[in-house]
């Protein structure tokens, strides 16, 4: 069974994503053992790579972020693209400190991601999808394997990323800027009949450096999270860091 | 009263709070594992259910899943576990003890 690490990489006009890829990858080699592929378009990637294989795409530029473009749309076509039988696939920002996540080889569902998520320092209450208020399933870090239901989940991230006037409508949230958080959470839910089922879920929260703190390594896996006048240190556990400038600076 | 050394030290007595919860999060995380097919919180109560189990039993996992489990097994597996991460727990939490 070929397992495997997928990350999306489209740089914009002030991120880039590429190189946040790279230095992801080269920590989920050293701490998880896995190999990477990573998905780009031909503006970002490079000939001369350290992946194990890159696979270029064309992105679809049409969605912003408070102005700025956000390529973050075709994630779905990940269940095709994908050359692993069964795939991580983590946002660029994730930093990984250590070997926890091998544990998704083991969970018995065909797709688990986070449900639950903390942001560190912050008294941010979990975000909850439109008028219905959701959970939101977190598309951070999900894992699947290529199953007939795996394939129905993306077909409905793309059904929703399509038609995300509509789906805004429905679920009563901003169709301003496209997230991959909600396409995911609405199709969990209808490929699951509108419910849910807990053993897609990672057992553990997800935790969130919010944009407003910022993360300095103190060690090779430690650091120091600091907001306002609160300091605390976090040693050996994987973080999704939000501000993008804050993980480029990791990277040094 | 000096408020500058009261909130200076609110602050702290908090960042410990914080700190002394995420450690908890994080080893409690540490204690979930997958074995047999299942996924488990290692926790004393099944480490001594298993102890008085000398068979085969069914075992509801955390997503109540029932799982058939060699219980000899995964009393061997779950309490070398359990052990190793409890040390570490122990050795992280008197290192943020003494920063206090």
């Amino acid at each position: 069974m070929k397992r495997g690490v997928v990350l999306f990489a489209h740089n914009n006009d002030t991120t880039n994503y590429y190189e946040m890829a790279k230095y992801t990858a080269s920590r989920v080699n050293r701490f998880l053992d896995l190999p990477v592929t990573v998905i780009t378009d031909s503006d970002s990637g490079k000939i001369d790579h350290p992946f194990d294989s890159q696979i270029i795409i064309s992105p679809d530029r049409l969605n912003f972020r408070k102005k700025d473009s956000w390529i973050n749309r075709g994630r779905y076509q990940v269940g095709e693209l994908s050359p692993y039988d069964e795939t991580l696939v983590l946002d660029t920002d994730y930093l990984i400190n250590g070997n926890t996540l091998l544990q998704a080889w083991d969970m018995p569902s065909d797709f688990v991601c986070f449900r639950h998520c903390k942001y560190l320092l912050d008294d941010t209450p979990a975000e909850c999808l439109g008028i219905y208020q959701l959970p939101i399933m977190w598309a951070t870090v999900f894992r699947f394997r290529k199953t007939p239901r795996t394939r129905q989940i993306f077909h409905m991230i793309k059904m929703v990323q399509e038609n995300y006037n509509h789906y805004s409508n429905i679920y009563q949230f901003q169709q301003y800027t496209y997230r991959n958080d909600y396409a995911l959470t609405i199709a969990l839910r209808t490929v699951a009949g509108q419910l849910e089922n807990v053993a897609d879920y990672f057992p553990h929260r997800l935790w969130h450096i919010p944009p407003q703190a910022k993360i300095t390594r103190i060690g090779d896996t430690s650091y120091e999270v600091s907001k306002d006048a609160h300091r605390i240190h976090i040693s050996d556990v994987d973080v999704h860091v939000m501000n993008k400038n804050n993980y480029m600076e990791l990277t040094v | 009263m000096d408020t500058e050394k009261i909130a200076a030290s609110a602050r702290k007595r908090y960042n410990h709070q914080i700190s002394n919860e995420l450690l908890q999060e994080k080893y409690t995380n540490l204690l979930t594992v997958a074995h047999q097919g299942g996924m488990w919180n290692i926790t004393p109560q099944l480490l001594g259910f298993l102890a008085q189990s000398p068979t085969k039993r069914v075992l509801c996992d955390i997503y109540n899943i029932p799982v058939e489990v060699d219980c000899p097994q995964f009393l061997e597996f779950a309490s070398t576990h359990y052990d190793s991460i409890m040390n570490q727990w122990h050795d992280e939490y008197k290192k943020l003890s003494r920063q206090r």
